[in-house]
C-alpha cells in the first residue's frame, strides 16, 4: 500500500518539477523545479526497492566469499531483505544533483552581476 | 585488465593534480594535462592489439572480481575502442592546442578539460547503465563549467541554458534507468539485454523513449539542438572542438549501444526521419549565420543527421562517417581557433576587415576541413558520404537526394566562410604569423588523417565493416559479459 502512495507522490513530484522547469521564467525557480523533478525520480527509485516489513540487507552468518555469496544466503532471508541497490543509486544521484545545483547557482549569480536580472525572458542577447 | 581503462584514473588524477600544481608551478599545468592525455591515448592504442587477439573481440573486466550481473562491468568491443581512441586523441590535440590558446595557463581550465575527457572515456568503457549515467553527468558538469569559463555575458547565458536543458535530459535518462531497474531488476547492459529479449512489456518503449530523448538532446539532434550553437559560440575554441567532435560521437555511441546492444531494436523509420530533418535544418540554418562558430556548430549538427541516416541503412558507412566527422569537426574548430587566437571577434563580416595574417597552414587546414565536410573526393568526408549515398540510393532514393542537397549547401556556406575569413580584399599586412608548434602540430596531424582516409578509403571501410559486424549481433556481447 505504501508503495502505491509513494509511487503516486513520485509521479506528482515529477509532473510538478517538469512544470516548474518549463513554465517558470525565474532561473532560481527553474533550478528548484529541477530539484523537485530529480527528487521525484529518487522517490520512484526508492519505492522500487521497498519491501513491506523488509529487513536491512546485511549478511552476517556466512563466511564471506563473493563468488558464492549470493547462493549461500538462505532464500527466506533473501526474500525479506529490501533491495539495497536503489538506495545506493539514489545516494549517487543526490550527490550529482547537489553539484549541478551548486554550479547552476554560481552561474545564476554571475548572470545577476552581468544582466542585473534572473528572469530568463530578459536573457535574449543571443537571439538576434 | 584492459590497458585503455587506465585512461579514466589517469585523467581523473590529473584533474585533481592540476589545481595543486597551479598554486606554485603554473608552467607545469599544460604539461600535466598533455602528459595525462598522452598516456591515455597511448593506453587506448595499446588496447587495439589486445582486442584483436582476443577470441570474441570483446574485452571485459569485472571490478573487484564481483561476478557479472552483481558487480560493475567494464566491457569494450571494437566500437567502444574506436570512440575511446578518438576521444583521447582529440583530447590530446586540444590539450596541446590550449597551451598557446589559453593565456596564463589557467589551472581550472585544464582540470575541467581532463574531467571532461575522463567522463567521455568512461562512457565508452562502461558495461553498466547507471555508470553510463554517472559518467554522462561528469561529462555534463564539466561541460557546463567550461561553457561559462570566460564568465562573459554570452558564456553565462549559454551555460545556464545548456545546464537547464542538459540537466532535464539527464534526469529523463535517470527516470529511464529507474524504470529499467523496476522492470528487469538489473543494470548490467548485457543482463538487461538478456532479460528484455522477447519481453513484450509495454514499459520497454517508454524506457527507450526516455533514454533516447535524453541522449538525443546531448548529441544535439533536431529539434533538441537549440543549446549547441550558443554553447559552441561561448566556449574556448579547443573545448568547442571537443564538444563538436568527441562529445557528440560519445553520445551517439551511447544511443547505438542502448538501441543495438541492450534492446536490439533498430528504429529505422525514426532514425531516417530525425536524420533527414537534422541534416537539412542544420545546413539551412548554417547558411544564415554570420558568426563563424555558430556556422560551424550548425554544420556539426547537420553532419550528425548523416550519421543517423547511415545507421538506419548501413552500419558500416555510419561508423566510418562517425570517425571521419569527428576528425573533420576537430580540424575545422582548431583551424578557426588558430585564426582567432588573438581576438575575441567571431562575426565574419567584421573579421573580413581585420588584419589577422595567419600562418599559411591555417587557411589550408580550414579549406581541407571544409571541403572534406562537404564531401569533395580525395578527402575522408567523401569516402564515407559516398558509401552513404550508394546504400541509401537502393532503398530510399529521396533521402539520397536530400543528402546530396545538404552536401551542396555545406559546400556553399563553407566556401563563403573561407572567402570571408581568409580571402577578403580589405586585408592589410599585420604582425608576423603565428607559428607556434603547439598550434601547428594538431592541425597538421588532423590534415594528414583527413588525406589518409580520403586516399586509402578501403582501409577505413574495412575497419568500419568489422566494427559493424560486431554491432550486428548482440549475443556475442551478452555472452562475453555474463560468462566470464
Amino acid at each position: 500500500m505504501i508503495t502505491v502512495y509513494s509511487l503516486t507522490a513520485a509521479v506528482i513530484l515529477i509532473a510538478l518539477g517538469t512544470y516548474a522547469l518549463l513554465a517558470k521564467d525565474n532561473l532560481i525557480k527553474k533550478i528548484i523545479g529541477l530539484g523537485i523533478f530529480t527528487d521525484g525520480i529518487h522517490l520512484l527509485l526508492i519505492s522500487i526497492g521497498y519491501k513491506e516489513e523488509g529487513i536491512a540487507p546485511i549478511i552476517r552468518d556466512i563466511h564471506f566469499n563473493h563468488a558464492t555469496a549470493v547462493n549461500a544466503i538462505n532464500t527466506s532471508a533473501l526474500n525479506a531483505m529490501v533491495d539495497p541497490l536503489p538506495q545506493a543509486l539514489v545516494l549517487t544521484s543526490i550527490v550529482i544533483e547537489l553539484s549541478i545545483t551548486a554550479l547552476a547557482l554560481v552561474i545564476i549569480i554571475q548572470i545577476h552581476k552581468k544582466y542585473n536580472t534572473i528572469n530568463s525572458k530578459h536573457l535574449r542577447r543571443l537571439k538576434e | 585488465m584492459i590497458p585503455s581503462f587506465l585512461a579514466i584514473p589517469v585523467l581523473l588524477f590529473a584533474a585533481f593534480l592540476i589545481p595543486l600544481a597551479g598554486i606554485h608551478k603554473k608552467k607545469l599545468v599544460p604539461l600535466i594535462a598533455a602528459a595525462a592525455t598522452l598516456i591515455s591515448f597511448i593506453a587506448s592504442l595499446m588496447t587495439i592489439p589486445t582486442l584483436l587477439n582476443s577470441t570474441n573481440k570483446i574485452l571485459t573486466h569485472q571490478m573487484g572480481n564481483w561476478q557479472a550481473p552483481y558487480g560493475i562491468t567494464i566491457a569494450i568491443d571494437s566500437f567502444s575502442l574506436m570512440i575511446i581512441t578518438l576521444t583521447t586523441f582529440i583530447g590530446l590535440l586540444a590539450a596541446i592546442f590550449s597551451k598557446k590558446y589559453i593565456k596564463h595557463s589557467k589551472p581550472e581550465y585544464y582540470s575541467l578539460l581532463c574531467l571532461l575527457l575522463a567522463g567521455l572515456t568512461g562512457m565508452a568503457h562502461t558495461g553498466d547503465l547507471f555508470n553510463l549515467f554517472v559518467f554522462l553527468e561528469i561529462t555534463s558538469i564539466s561541460s557546463y563549467a567550461l561553457t561559462a569559463f570566460y564568465t562573459e555575458k554570452k558564456s553565462c547565458e549559454a551555460s545556464i541554458k545548456y545546464l537547464i536543458m542538459g540537466a532535464f535530459a539527464t534526469s529523463l535518462i535517470l527516470l529511464g534507468i529507474a524504470l529499467t531497474y523496476g522492470l528487469t531488476g538489473t543494470l548490467n547492459m548485457a543482463d538487461i539485454a538478456r532479460a528484455t529479449n522477447n519481453n513484450p512489456s509495454p514499459t520497454i518503449p517508454v524506457i527507450i523513449g526516455l533514454l533516447l530523448t535524453g541522449l538525443a538532446l546531448k548529441s544535439a539532434i533536431v529539434p533538441l539542438h537549440a543549446w549547441k550553437p550558443d554553447v559552441l559560440e561561448a566556449t574556448p575554441i579547443p573545448v568547442g572542438a571537443i564538444f563538436a567532435s568527441a562529445s557528440t560521437a560519445t553520445c551517439l555511441y551511447a544511443i547505438i549501444r542502448i538501441l543495438y546492444t541492450i534492446f536490439d531494436i533498430h528504429l529505422t523509420t525514426l532514425m531516417l526521419a530525425a536524420g533527414t530533418i537534422t541534416m537539412l535544418t542544420g545546413a539551412i540554418l548554417a547558411m544564415q549565420q554570420d558568426n563563424i562558430l555558430r556556422l560551424l556548430a550548425y554544420s556539426a549538427i547537420s553532419q550528425v543527421g548523416y550519421i543517423m541516416i547511415a545507421f538506419a541503412t548501413d552500419t558500416t558507412s555510419a561508423v566510418f562517417h562517425l570517425f571521419n566527422i569527428t576528425i573533420i569537426e576537430a580540424l575545422l574548430f582548431l583551424s578557426v581557433g588558430a585564426l582567432l587566437i588573438n581576438t575575441k571577434e567571431t562575426g565574419m563580416t567584421k573579421l573580413s576587415t581585420m588584419n589577422l595574417n595567419p600562418h599559411k597552414i591555417i587557411p589550408a587546414a580550414f579549406l581541407i576541413g571544409a571541403l572534406s565536410n562537404a564531401g569533395i573526393p580525395l578527402l575522408n568526408g567523401f569516402s564515407s558520404k559516398w558509401l552513404i549515398y550508394i546504400t541509401t540510393l537502393e532503398t530510399y532514393p529521396l533521402i539520397t537526394i536530400a543528402a546530396v542537397l545538404t552536401s551542396a549547401l555545406t559546400l556553399a556556406y563553407s566556401i563563403k566562410a573561407y572567402h570571408m575569413l581568409f580571402r577578403s580584399a580589405g586585408r592589410r599586412e599585420g604582425e608576423g604569423p603565428v607559428t607556434n608548434p603547439s598550434i601547428l602540430i594538431p592541425l597538421i596531424t588532423l590534415i594528414i588523417i583527413c588525406l589518409y582516409f580520403g586516399i586509402f578509403a578501403e582501409q577505413g571501410e574495412l575497419i568500419s565493416q568489422q566494427i559493424a559486424e560486431s554491432l550486428a549481433n548482440n549475443n556475442i556481447y551478452i555472452q562475453a559479459v555474463l560468462n566470464k
